[in-house]
């Protein structure tokens, strides 16, 4: 540890915090310290260092980050990296930083802890997926990571890493997905930090091992070897500018390049937010277990003149199911640092942004969870908390922020194809994003850059399953000044039994609208619409039992709106109509605007009446509207929020609950899937 | 005398190139693009031409046409309205696209869809249906067919999409709508997307057969244009036009597929580059094309232009065979900023030729590419002749504004500009080179375009490059590139079948299919064409991966052994993989065919082009005068030389600046050079 704090005072310390928080989780849980004659060496180099190598080293990397992840995308085999992009590559320095942009990929801290130096030789390939000994990089037992080290001159002077989602490594769901696990180990095969390759020689039997406990080998063996082909592209590149411009100055340019991010978010960034601290939360729909019960993430961000903290004091204690997210609170300050870009877009983050930007996480929460804990829905909170801090800077800057969005849910469908062998579909979904103080949200896309839906000619190719349709769902945008994106809507019917799956939230909460915008339409599945049968599904499920012929409908969030919906532009409803993006009722209702179905010409007196009557019925615009599932709950005293004051409250119905509670457990809990 | 006439329409300049075939006598003229009317600019080209040259319109026996047209009609949205019929359930396609936000991590909180090439209200859905086999689940309405048909009419929509689900794997349905649609309304535009774009994923396919449709009248409109002046000066020569594959196609074929056109034309750039490299002994090279907005650059071994089956004009995914062209954002106008007030950018915003870089004195008030290399002095303020000057004084003075925000001397940031200016093409270079398991060292660097030649020898330094070919007029090599092609036909069909259960009958019924197609597409274009040349090949994965790899396959005709020609095809899809990617899995895993297609060739007459006699080594009767310029860390006194007065066998050694009409060349030091039979500039590094 006494490494540990000498390089923290070199790097880290910047920030100075103000607040003490000894009762909390480490800010970092790797202990990885660089030695002092590299930071003597590297700080008496960044002196006189040339500031465009550093912009050309910059480049550099970026380029071989690109390339690597275009190399992954182009051979791997699981649907979830090569669609849908869920795999990140990066560049660590020597202690561990990110210095590529995509800030919040994993590092090699736990590789540094347990091998000493001497015992990391060139052409050595390090892999692992255990959560628990990951020092908090990666979050969840499907994403494998490899790691190369990166020698100059045979000194060590970095890491190559790629981590990916893989479809399976075992455990008790096929996919490797349950939603009502309550120990990692019925998650999937834990794999320690260990070396795959030595020297350049694989160790076979590690490699037999880990093919040997997913349900789809081929596919894990195809991920695996695209990872380290692609660790060697980065390794390549960044030896290749050492020999060019030298190692210590590569080197150094690293270092320089991670306190860019942090002058430029303190000096550009910090100064747009106002001083002072606000409250956000938001709301986990269950844990996978208790399914009424909602889980708290809860943010209280404390903005300084040169720095900002955000603690997340009142956040719901380590769940018993998988929805806890298990890394440090320096991961998740580089994963909310992105949304900087929200208000400057364009800049780049990588760790630097951590000097500036801190969360704090107390001990014991699901933000915080001990070992054995289930973990691999953790994706719920990395999306709820940007919903939270999404309130809690509307609230910083009086509403002037883009609304709340759900923009990842996984629905799927497993069994027996006509061959008998075990398949399974799934595909990553994106939603309707927030709307803009400036625009509307887009609809149907995804948070995750490049990420690719399925094409139903993929599917049917590939799955015995037909596409019905493939649309967006009307009227699911929530209203405003400018509209929420609007959701997907899909229906696929399957031409065999099996089981049909969901990962998803913001089925009974909503998106929340902004300064008088409205909520987003919540997602559901619907089996058999219309039909005597018909079903609807809410929550995350891993095995709803569908039969050969069933359709299933379902359905994306759409994103909040922004600014009073009465004040939408008149003729932009119209066109939305026009386009079947909302429906008429809803322009009358939500809107205020009156046009006749057919032709769809507005009627201008009826309009502007109708406006001046529902804006009286209505009263002033809250600040946040979280739609009437959270408001029932808020009413009743089942949920609590930090600043009603500022909440639209009008809805307390106990049909609401009653129609998301009915016939909750039928399928909750389930042991195992079939599969 | 029998002369071959072509017309490359840039952005700022329309290029004419005339070449008499039998002497090899060459005309050249450059006049001023019209971008309002771009047909305006190509028959300027060709009055100014035929006068200069003297040429008979009975004298000319072909013309050819590189165009922008497309592209730009892209770029700027300029296209017509139009419908799209689809499968029921499918309306929403284009505004789903693949749900891709571009960019990184956090953009999907400001980025902006754009509009889509069909907005929902001119979308209709039918409910025929295939299935994954292309056999009919819901037959086809006729009436509801023709109820859309009479509706696009009455509301004047001028051309129509088609593109049902499946109609890779069966044709007929939308064939049916096509037909239906031309009775009711036989002066609309129409394309469906099996004839557009035969292979699977049903947005790319449709969002590809959109942009050709909306392109159909503007496109339509053009040629008539350019075929009624053609007629009126009795020009009766076929006309033909360049499309991305680097082949040549007759006006009316691009007219029913202009999509195909869209980098018309970069890629007659590649072409001339890729001979002028062969002409000196280097069938690998690396085409290098720098104007004033970008750099385009293509990778060549054996003569061949790396192909791409797939690539991206503006924001549009499109779905034809192009030459694998990789833009970088980085020309002479390219303009250099401070991101964040800190790191130095240059590019991708660019000041054009209007204001253009500061100085030209227009009124350009950032510093720019061209502005970095005039304070380095490695452009002369007096350029062309006398005919242009530049103002050096505007350029240091930007150049010094940006200097201040580095803390650096002006001289140290116009370095700076220009390095990260290299750097930026390097990593272009890499990305076709490198990425592809390629090193850049054992290739040839053609440098071209305006601003080509005066960056080639630095960017070759940067990446360890040991020759730069620079061809005999720089400014205009994609025009001279345009009579130096052949006519080509590219037909793909998609049928995914496994290794292990290969229907080869079927795949040996589909090739004769496309071999039959490709043949009468070939008739049709047939006018100048000597002999026919047919290529086969076959798009192969990984059962399991999601992109294929394009794999030749040798059939000499449809009744050779098909199954061992496809056996070595996979032979060459596991080596090919191991070579892209660094590992295989022969023996491993099984292989799956995804497309077959066929490439056929019209092979035209080569033009013949005279070589010099061997004049001696001196090239002192070309120097013109003596300048001072900043190369990295000193300023050296550097020879002058007008390239027009080098003769064959003309040799010399850097530092040198070559100027000429159309470009500038610097000679770094290091590097020495030779003028060559054909005229080109022979550089190599000798340090």
């Amino acid at each position: 540890m006494a490494d540990h704090k000498q390089f923290s005072q070199t790097y880290y310390d910047k920030a100075n915090e103000a607040v003490a928080f000894q009762d909390y989780a480490p800010f970092r849980y790797g202990q990885v310290a660089q030695d002092p004659d590299a930071v003597s060496r590297i700080d008496a180099l960044r002196k006189d260092l040339d500031p465009i190598l550093v912009d050309i080293v910059d480049g550099g990397i970026e380029a071989a980050i690109m390339e690597a992840e275009a190399a992954v995308e182009r051979t791997a085999r699981s649907t979830i990296i090569r669609e849908q992009h869920d795999y990140r590559a990066s560049l660590n320095t020597l202690d561990c930083l990110s210095v590529s942009r995509v800030s919040w990929a994993a590092t090699a801290d736990p590789i540094r802890m347990k091998f000493p130096a001497e015992r990391i030789y060139e052409g050595d390939v390090f892999i692992y997926n255990d959560v628990y000994q990951s020092a908090g990089t990666i979050g969840h037992l499907p994403d494998y990571c490899v790691v190369t080290p990166i020698f100059w001159d045979e000194r060590l002077i970095g890491f190559a890493q790629i981590f990916g989602h893989v479809n399976d490594v075992g455990g008790r769901m096929a996919g490797s997905w349950p939603s009502t696990s309550t120990s990692i180990f019925e998650e999937g095969t834990i794999c320690p930090p260990v070396k795959l390759y030595e020297k350049g020689q694989l160790n076979e039997g590690l490699y037999d091992v880990l093919l040997r406990n997913s349900r789809f080998p081929e596919d894990l063996r195809g991920d695996i070897d695209a990872f380290v082909g692609a660790n060697e592209v980065i390794r390549r590149r960044v030896t290749e500018l050492c020999d060019r411009f030298g190692g210590n100055e590569v080197e150094a340019a690293f270092y320089e390049i991670l306190d860019r991010c942090a002058e430029v978010v303190r000096e550009k960034g910090l100064p747009l937010f106002p001083d002072g601290e606000f409250i956000g939360e938001d709301f986990i729909e269950n844990d996978g277990l208790t399914l009424e019960k909602p889980v708290k993430l809860q943010i209280t961000m404390r903005k300084y003149p040169d720095k900002m903290v955000l603690d997340f004091a009142g956040t719901s204690p380590q769940a018993r199911g998988p929805i806890n997210w298990p890394v440090d609170g320096r991961h998740y300050s580089k994963w909310l640092g992105a949304f900087f870009k929200a208000q400057i877009p364009g800049i780049i983050i990588n760790e630097g942004v951590t000097q500036v930007f801190r969360c704090r996480i107390p001990q014991g929460t699901i933000l915080s969870p001990k070992f054995p804990a289930p973990v691999v829905s953790r994706m719920t909170c990395m999306l709820r908390m940007i919903s939270a801090y999404t309130v809690a800077m509307a609230k910083a800057f009086n509403g002037e922020v883009v609304a709340d969005m759900q923009n990842i849910q996984i629905y799927g469908l497993y069994g027996q194809d006509f061959e008998g062998k075990l398949f399974l579909m799934r595909e990553i979904f994106g939603a309707g994003s927030g709307a803009r103080p400036y625009a509307d949200g887009t609809d149907a896309v995804d948070l995750v850059p490049y990420s690719k839906n399925l094409p139903a000619e993929f599917i049917e190719q590939r799955f015995p399953v037909e596409v019905l349709r493939v649309g967006l769902a009307t009227d699911s945008g929530g209203a405003g000044k400018y509209r929420g994106g609007l959701g997907y809507e899909k229906e696929i019917r399957t031409l065999v039994d099996g089981y049909y799956l969901t990962v998803t939230e913001r089925t009974a909460f909503a998106c929340t609208g902004i300064k008088g915008g409205k909520w987003g339409t919540p997602s559901s599945s619907i089996k058999n619409p219309g039909t005597p049968e018909e079903e609807a599904v809410y929550f995350s499920r891993d095995a709803i039992p569908v039969k050969a012929g069933d359709i299933i409908r379902l359905t994306t969030p759409g994103g909040g709106g922004w600014g009073d919906p009465l004040e939408r532009d008149i003729d932009a409803v119209r066109m939305d109509v026009v386009r079947k993006l909302v429906s008429p009722e809803r322009a009358e209702r939500d809107y205020g605007v009156a046009l006749d179905p057919v032709t769809h010409e507005v009627d201008q007196s009826a309009t502007a009446q109708l406006r001046k009557r529902l804006a009286e019925a209505r009263g002033p615009v809250k600040l946040i509207d979280r739609g009437p599932y959270a408001e029932t709950l808020i009413k009743k005293g089942l949920l609590d929020v930090s600043d009603p004051e500022l909440e639209c409250l009008d809805c307390a119905d106990d049909a609401v609950l009653d129609h998301y509670w009915k016939d909750l457990y039928k399928y909750t809990p389930r042991t195992m899937g079939g599969a | 005398m029998t002369w071959r006439l072509a017309v490359d329409i840039g952005g700022t300049f329309t290029d004419v190139v005339a070449l008499e075939e039998a002497s090899g006598t060459l005309h050249l003229a450059k006049v001023r693009s019209t971008p309002d009317d771009p047909a305006q600019g190509f028959v300027n080209g060709l009055e100014h031409i035929t006068q200069y040259g003297e040429i008979a319109a009975h004298d000319v026996n072909a013309v050819f046409h590189g165009t922008t047209v497309a592209t730009n009609a892209i770029l700027e949205r300029k296209y017509s309205e139009l419908g799209l019929i689809i499968t029921t359930g499918y309306r929403e396609a284009l505004e789903c696209a693949r749900q891709t936000v571009p960019g990184e991590f956090g953009d999907i909180t400001w980025w902006i869809k754009p509009p889509r090439v069909v907005p929902l209200e001119r979308i209709r859905e039918i409910s025929a249906r295939m299935d994954v086999r292309g056999t009919v689940i819901q037959e086809l309405d006729q009436d509801e067919v023709a109820a859309v048909a009479q509706d696009f009419k009455a509301r004047g929509i001028q051309a129509v999409a088609v593109s049902l689900l499946h109609s890779y794997r069966n044709p007929e349905h939308e064939e049916a709508v096509r037909r239906i649609i031309h009775e009711v309304y036989p002066d609309c535009f129409i394309s469906i997307s099996s004839d557009i774009l035969r292979e699977y994923r049903e947005y790319e396919r449709t969002n590809t057969t959109c942009l050709n449709t909306a392109l159909m009248p503007l496109l339509s409109a053009y040629h008539t244009r350019i075929e009624q002046h053609l007629r009126e000066r009795d020009i009766s020569a076929p006309f033909y036009i360049m499309r991305s594959s680097g082949g040549l196609a007759q006006a009316q074929e691009v007219a029913r597929l202009p999509i195909a056109a869209a980098l018309s034309g970069p890629a007659a750039g590649v072409i001339a580059a890729t001979h002028f490299g062969t002409l000196s002994g280097n069938q690998d090279i690396i085409t290098f094309d720098m104007g004033g907005t970008s750099a385009d650059i293509c990778l060549v071994e054996g003569g061949q232009p790396r192909m791409l089956t797939e690539g991206k004009v503006d924001i549009y995914d499109l779905k034809t065979p192009m030459i694998e062209l990789h833009t970088v954002g980085a020309g002479g106008g390219s303009i250099a900023w401070l991101a964040g007030g800190r790191s130095l950018k240059v590019g991708p915003d660019s000041a054009g030729a209007n204001p253009g870089p500061a100085c030209y004195g227009r009124g350009g008030s950032q510093p720019t590419v061209t502005d970095a290399n005039l304070v380095l002095g490695r452009i002369t303020p007096t350029i062309a002749g006398g005919s242009v000057s530049l103002n050096l004084d505007q350029a240091t003075q930007v150049v010094a504004e940006l200097a201040a925000g580095l803390k650096l001397d002006t001289i140290a940031a116009a370095e700076g500009i220009l390095r990260i200016a290299i750097e930026n093409i390097a990593a272009g270079i890499r990305t076709v080179s490198v990425k592809r398991g390629r090193d850049p060292r054992s290739y040839a660097l053609v440098a071209f375009g305006g601003a080509g030649p005066l960056h080639a020898c630095y960017l070759a330094d940067w990446l360890g490059m040991q020759h730069v070919i620079i061809p005999p007029n720089p400014g205009v090599t994609s025009a001279y590139g345009l009579l130096l092609t052949d006519v080509r036909v590219d037909l793909v069909h998609t049928d995914v079948q496994r290794e292990d259960r290969l229907d080869v009958d079927r795949i040996a019924t589909e090739i004769q299919d496309l071999e039959r197609r490709v043949d009468a597409r070939l008739e049709d274009e047939g006018l100048l064409t000597q002999a026919t040349r047919l290529n086969h090949f076959v798009d192969m994965r990984y059962a399991g991966q999601a992109y294929e790899i394009r794999v030749p396959v040798s059939i000499d005709s449809a009744t050779s052994d098909i199954q061992t020609h496809l056996q070595q095809a996979i032979t060459k899809f596991h080596a090919s993989h191991k070579d892209l990617y660094g590992y295989s899995y022969a023996g491993k895993e099984l292989v799956e065919l995804v497309n077959v297609g066929v490439t056929g060739l019209g092979l035209l007459k080569r033009p013949h082009v005279p070589q010099a006699q061997p004049a001696g080594r001196s090239p002192e009767q070309a120097q013109t005068g003596q300048t001072a310029v900043y190369f990295s860390k000193s300023t050296l006194d550097t020879p002058v030389y007008d390239r027009a007065a080098l003769q064959a066998g003309n040799e010399l050694s850097g530092p040198a600046i070559i100027q000429q009409y159309d470009a500038t060349t610097v000679v770094e030091p290091g590097w020495s050079g030779r003028v060559d039979q054909w005229g080109t500039l022979r550089l190599e590094r000798t340090q």
